[in-house]
C-alpha cells in the first residue's frame, strides 16, 4: 500500500477556501458532526476535573518552599516540624568551644586551682542549693570571688557573656554542658534564659557565691510547670522584674525556635 | 478581514502565561534564594564550594555525567532508605550548582551525596580511570583521557593514582597522574554532600 | 506576470513552489544528512550502554558526549530543519504567495547548519553546557538564533502577503511555532547558558524549555503538516474543522506548562510540578480532538507513504500523551529508569520524525516533479517503524523491570544494571534498524535529487515565468 510514491497529479485543493465556510456556519449539519456528541463532552469535563483536582490536592499551598505536596510544610508543623529545628547539643558544642573551652577546657575538667570543672559539678547539675536560675545568672553576668566546686576552692573571675551570647546560645551551651562528659540534667530552654535575663536586666556586676546562695533555688521544670509560683524571694537588684513577663515567656512548652510558618 | 493581529495576540498571551508562571516565577522565587545561615552557629548551608569544585562542575557537564547520573533524593520514595542521602533534596541544595545537574536517569547511581559515601579522592580516581575493575559489571565508560600515563623518573609523583588494576593499569616504572580536569572533577564529587539541615527540608535521617 | 495582474497577490502553486524550491530543498537535504548522522550517533551511544568497552577511553566518543550529540543532531539538525522547510512550503502554498527572493533564506539555512556543526563539534570536543537538549555551547546557539531571525522574518512575510484573508489551521500552528521558538529558545539560553541563574532556579526553566521544544516547536510544525497533507491526500475536508482550532488553543496554553512534570517529587516547588501534571492530563482534550480530526479524515483505505507515516506519527503522539497522563501513577517505578528514555524515543523518533517523513514524501515530489523510486518507501517505512517500535517497547518493558529494581531497597544498584541489559541490547538493535531505514531514505532522497539535477535549473526558470 505504501509503495505508491507517484506524486498525485490532481490539482491541490485550496484548503483555506475549503475550510473557511466551516467556521462561519458551525451548526450546519454535515460530515463529522457526530463528534460533538455529549459523551465526548462528559469525558472532557471529567478530564478537566481530574486535572484541576490533581493540581488542587498537590499544590503544596502554592508556595515556593514546599517540595513534597504530601507534607505541606516542615516549619513548625507538628512533631516533625519541631524536630527540624536546630539541635541544641550541636549548637551548644560550637558555642562552648568558641567561648568556654579556653578556661573550662574541652573536656570540662577546668584547670586545678584556677578554673573550676564543669563535669560532675554540682553547680552545673543544680544539686544542693544550686539552681538552674543560678547557672543562667552566672553566664549572663559573670562570677567573681571565692567559689567552692566539688570541695575545691577557686578564686578567679568569670567574664559576663550576656551581651555576647543570645538567649538561644546560652540555653544551648548550658544544655550542652549539662549533658556532656557524663553529666545528665534536663535541658535549659531558651524561654527560661529569657525569663532570667528579664529578671536581672539591671544587674551589671558579676555575681558572688554569697549573692547567689541568697537567691532561692529554681529549676526549669518548676519554672515551666508553675511559672506563677513566687517561692524565690524577690531580689533587690531584680525588683522591677515581675512574674507577668516571665510567665508570658515561660508558658509555652519548651521547643526550639521554629521559624514562623506562613502556611495555609 | 485580517485575523492575523488578533491571532498573534492570542498566541502571545497563551505563551506568556507559562513564561511568567514557570520562568519569571522561578527567577524571582528560586533565583534569589540565599544560603541559609544558622544564627547560632554561623554555619552556612549549603556550604561554599572549594574553588576547584567550580571547575569540576564544568568537567562534570562537559563529559555528560548528567546523562547517566541523577542528583535528586526524593521524598515519599525509597531513596532515603536506599541511602542515597540523609534527606530529600530541595531547591536550595542546588544554590551553588552551575549547571544544576538534576538528571533524569539512573543508568548509573545517584550522586547527590557521593561525597558522603566516598571520602577518599584516590578511590574516586580509581573509579573514573577504570570503573569496571572497581565495580565488576559496571557499564560506566572509562575516563582514562582525563589522566596521564607517565614514566616514573626518580621520585614517584605524590599525585599518582594508587591501587590501579586491570588492563589499563600502569606497567612497572609508570604511573597514572590525574590531569587538572580530573582533579577538579574529583574535588567537585567530594563536595557533593547534603548532610546539612535547611528549614524547608525534611530533617536528616541517620543512616 | 500579466496573467496575474487581475489578482496581484494570488500566484499559481507552481510559482510559489519555484520561489521556495531552493531554500526548502536545502533545508530538507541538510535535515536528511543530520537524520542519518543523528541516527548513527544514537545507535553508537545505545551500543555503548550494552558494551561499555566499545570505542572506550576516547574523549570525543565517550557516552556522555555521544548521546547528547545524537539527540541534538536529531532535534536541531533533522527535525527542526525538516519542519522549517515544510513550514515554508506550506505557508507559500496556503497563502498562494511567492517568496520575493530566496537569498536570505539560503543564507539562513547555511548559518543554521553552521550552528549545528559548531554545536555538535563543541559537544564532542568537551564544551557541552550539560543542560538537556541545550548542550550546544553558547556560541553555537547564538548562531542558530541569528539564522532563525532570517527564517522567522520570511515566514511572517509569507503570512502577511497571503492572497486570502482567511487562515487555515496549519497556518495557525506555523505562525505560533515560528513566534514561540525564538522566545523560549532565547529565554532559556540567556537564563541557563549566557547569564545563568542560580542553580536553585535552573531545573524548572530547563524542564520548561525541554517540553516547549516538543510541544511549542516541533509538534506544531508536524501538526501543521498533518493538517495539510491529510485532507489533500484523502480528498476531504477536516472532519470537524472548528474543533481543530479549539485543539490548537489547548496545545498553545498547555504545552508550556507540562514541562516541570519531569521533576515529580524533585527539588522543584510542588505546585509547579502539579501544574505540569495537570497540564499533561488536560492535554488529553486537544490531543483527542486532533486524533478525531486527523484519523477521522484519514478513514478508509490508505494509499501511499504519506498517510502511512503521518498516521504512525500521530498514533505515537497520542501514545506519548497517554504515557504522560499515567506518569504520576507509576512514577515511583518509572522515574529515572529506561522507561523515560522510551518516552523520549516515542516522541522524537515516533511522533515528530515519522510525521516529518510523511511530509517529506508529500512535498519533495511536488517540489521537484520527480517521484521517489517505487519500492524504496516500503523498506524505509518498515525499517524505521519497526526500529522505533522495538526501541520504544524494549526500553519501556526493560525500564519497568529496572525501575522495580531501583525502587526495591533490598536490591543492589548493579542488579538493576544487569536486569536492564537485555532490553538495552534490544533497543540498540532497534536503533540500528532505525539507522538503516534512515540511510535507505537518504539514499533514495539523493537518488531523486540526482535524477532531477540536470532538470532543476530550467525548471526553476520556467516556474518563475509562469
Amino acid at each position: 500500500m505504501i509503495n505508491d510514491p507517484t506524486p498525485q497529479k490532481r490539482e491541490e485543493a485550496d484548503l483555506v477556501a475549503l475550510h473557511e465556510p466551516l467556521l462561519r456556519e458551525p451548526n450546519v449539519p454535515r460530515d463529522g458532526t457526530e463528534v460533538l456528541s455529549p459523551w465526548l463532552l462528559v469525558v472532557f469535563l471529567a478530564v478537566t476535573f481530574l486535572g484541576a483536582g490533581y493540581l488542587f490536592w498537590n499544590s503544596g499551598g502554592f508556595q515556593a518552599n514546599v517540595f513534597n505536596p504530601g507534607r505541606v510544610s516542615w516549619q513548625g508543623a507538628g512533631p516533625e516540624g519541631a524536630a527540624a529545628g536546630p539541635d541544641p547539643m550541636v549548637i551548644g558544642k560550637k558555642v562552648f568551644n568558641q567561648t568556654c573551652a579556653v578556661c573550662h577546657q574541652g573536656d570540662g575538667q577546668g584547670v586545678a586551682g584556677q578554673f573550676p570543672p564543669l563535669a560532675e559539678s554540682e553547680w552545673v547539675l543544680s544539686e544542693g542549693w544550686h539552681g538552674d536560675n543560678h547557672l543562667v545568672r552566672i553566664v549572663l553576668h559573670g562570677l567573681q570571688g571565692t567559689v567552692t566546686v566539688k570541695g575545691q576552692q577557686y578564686n578567679n573571675a568569670m567574664a559576663p557573656w550576656g551581651k555576647t551570647l543570645k538567649d538561644e546560645q546560652i540555653a544551648a551551651v548550658l544544655t550542652y554542658v549539662r549533658n556532656e562528659w557524663g553529666n545528665k540534667a534536663p535541658p535549659i530552654p531558651t524561654e527560661f534564659v529569657a525569663k532570667i535575663r528579664e529578671e536581672t536586666k539591671d544587674r551589671t556586676d558579676p555575681w558572688t557565691q554569697k549573692e547567689l546562695e541568697a537567691i532561692g533555688k529554681e529549676l526549669v521544670s518548676e519554672a515551666v510547670a508553675a511559672p506563677a509560683t513566687e517561692d524565690g524571694a524577690p531580689q533587690g537588684d531584680a525588683a522591677p522584674a515581675e512574674a507577668a513577663p516571665a510567665s508570658e515567656t515561660a508558658a509555652p512548652a519548651p521547643q526550639p525556635e521554629a521559624a514562623p510558618a506562613p502556611q495555609q | 478581514m485580517n485575523r492575523l493581529p488578533s491571532l498573534i495576540t492570542g498566541i502571545t498571551l497563551a505563551f506568556a502565561a507559562s513564561w511568567l508562571g514557570v520562568v519569571a516565577y522561578s527567577y524571582v522565587e528560586l533565583g534569589r534564594l540565599e544560603p541559609y545561615v544558622d544564627e547560632n552557629t554561623g554555619e552556612v548551608s549549603p556550604p561554599p564550594l572549594p574553588g576547584l569544585a567550580t571547575a569540576g562542575q564544568r568537567v562534570y557537564a562537559a563529559n555528560g555525567c548528567v546523562t547517566c547520573h541523577s542528583q535528586q533524593v526524593r521524598p515519599e520514595t525509597t531513596d532515603v532508605e536506599k541511602q542515597l542521602g540523609p534527606r530529600p533534596t530541595v531547591a536550595r541544595d542546588y544554590l551553588r550548582e552551575n549547571p544544576a545537574a538534576l538528571g533524569k536517569l539512573r543508568i548509573g547511581p545517584d550522586l547527590t551525596n557521593v561525597g558522603l559515601r566516598i571520602t577518599d579522592a584516590n578511590e574516586l580516581h580509581r573509579r573514573l580511570y577504570e570503573p569496571a575493575t572497581v565495580t565488576p559489571g559496571s557499564n560506566m565508560p572509562s575516563y582514562r583521557y582525563l589522566y596521564e600515563m607517565r614514566k616514573i623518573s626518580g621520585q614517584s609523583s605524590g599525585q599518582a593514582v594508587q591501587g590501579l588494576t586491570g588492563p589499563h593499569a600502569p606497567p612497572p616504572g609508570y604511573e597514572v597522574v590525574p590531569t587538572e580536569e580530573a582533579r577538579a572533577l574529583v574535588v567537585y564529587l567530594l563536595s557533593l554532600k547534603r548532610n546539612y539541615t535547611l528549614p524547608e527540608a525534611e530533617p536528616l535521617q541517620s543512616p | 506576470m500579466s496573467a496575474l495582474a487581475a489578482k496581484p497577490h494570488s500566484v499559481a502553486p507552481a510559482v510559489s513552489d519555484a520561489s521556495v524550491r531552493l531554500p526548502v530543498l536545502l533545508f530538507f537535504g541538510a535535515a536528511v544528512f543530520w537524520l542519518v548522522n543523528g541516527a548513527l550517533l544514537a545507535f553508537l551511544s545505545a551500543w555503548k550502554l550494552v558494551d561499555p568497552g566499545f570505542l572506550d577511553g576516547i574523549s570525543w566518543l565517550t557516552y556522555g558526549r555521544l548521546q547528547p550529540a545524537a539527540e541534538n543532531a536529531l532535534i536541531y539538525g533533522w527535525a527542526s530543519q525538516a519542519g522549517i522547510g515544510a513550514g515554508l512550503w506550506f505557508l507559500a502554498r496556503l497563502g498562494r504567495t511567492a517568496l520575493a527572493g530566496h537569498r536570505l533564506l539560503v543564507t539562513a539555512a547555511v548559518f543554521w547548519n553552521l550552528g549545528v556543526v559548531v554545536g555538535l563539534c563543541g559537544i564532542v570536543a568537551g564544551w557541552s553546557t550539560g543542560i538537556e537538549r541545550m548542550e550546544f555551547p553558547g556560541f553555537a546557539s547564538a548562531i542558530l538564533l541569528v539564522a532563525y531571525a532570517c527564517i522567522g522574518l520570511w515566514t511572517f512575510v509569507l503570512l502577511r502577503d497571503r492572497s486570502s484573508s482567511g487562515l487555515y489551521v496549519s497556518q495557525w500552528y506555523l505562525l505560533a511555532a515560528f513566534l514561540w521558538f525564538p522566545w523560549f529558545f532565547a529565554t532559556a539560553q540567556i537564563l541557563l547558558v549566557h547569564h545563568p541563574v542560580q542553580g536553585s532556579a535552573q531545573a524548572p526553566i530547563a524542564a520548561w524549555f525541554g517540553s516547549n521544544l516538543i510541544w511549542l516547536w516541533l509538534a506544531p510544525l508536524a501538526l501543521a503538516g498533518a493538517y495539510y497533507v491529510i485532507p489533500q491526500e484523502q480528498g476531504r475536508t477536516i472532519r470537524a474543522y472548528p474543533w481543530s482550532l479549539l485543539a490548537f488553543w489547548g496545545v498553545a496554553v498547555l504545552g508550556g506548562w507540562s514541562g516541570p512534570q519531569v521533576y515529580l517529587l524533585g527539588p522543584v516547588p510542588a505546585w509547579m510540578v502539579s501544574a505540569g501534571v495537570a497540564a499533561s492530563i488536560l492535554l488529553i482534550i486537544p490531543v483527542t480532538l486532533i486524533g478525531i480530526n486527523t484519523f477521522g479524515t484519514i478513514r478508509g483505505p490508505v494509499q501511499g507513504p504519506v498517510i502511512a507515516f503521518v498516521g504512525v506519527g500521530l498514533a505515537c503522539m497520542m501514545g506519548a500523551v497517554a504515557q504522560n497522563v499515567l506518569a504520576p501513577a507509576i512514577t515511583l517505578v518509572t522515574q529515572f529508569s529506561d522507561y523515560v528514555t522510551g518516552q523520549n524515543v516515542l516522541v522524537v523518533l515516533g511522533f515528530i520524525t515519522m510525521t516529518l517523513f510523511g511530509l517529506l514524501y508529500f512535498i519533495v515530489p511536488r517540489l521537484t516533479g520527480e517521484a521517489f523510486r517505487p519500492g524504496a518507501t516500503g523498506w524505509h517505512f518498515w525499517l524505521v517503524t519497526c526500529g522505533m517500535a522495538t526501541s520504544f517497547l524494549s526500553l519501556t518493558v526493560g525500564g519497568l523491570i529496572q525501575g522495580f529494581a531501583l525502587y526495591d531497597p533490598g536490591v543492589t544498584f548493579m542488579t538493576s544494571v544487569e536486569l536492564a541489559w537485555p532490553f538495552r541490547l534490544m533497543s540498540a538493535v532497534g536503533c540500528l534498524a532505525f539507522f538503516a531505514g534512515s540511510l535507505y531514505f537518504a539514499l533514495s532522497f539523493v537518488n531523486l535529487l540526482l535524477r532531477k539535477a540536470d532538470v532543476l535549473p530550467p525548471a526553476k526558470k520556467k516556474g518563475a515565468t509562469v
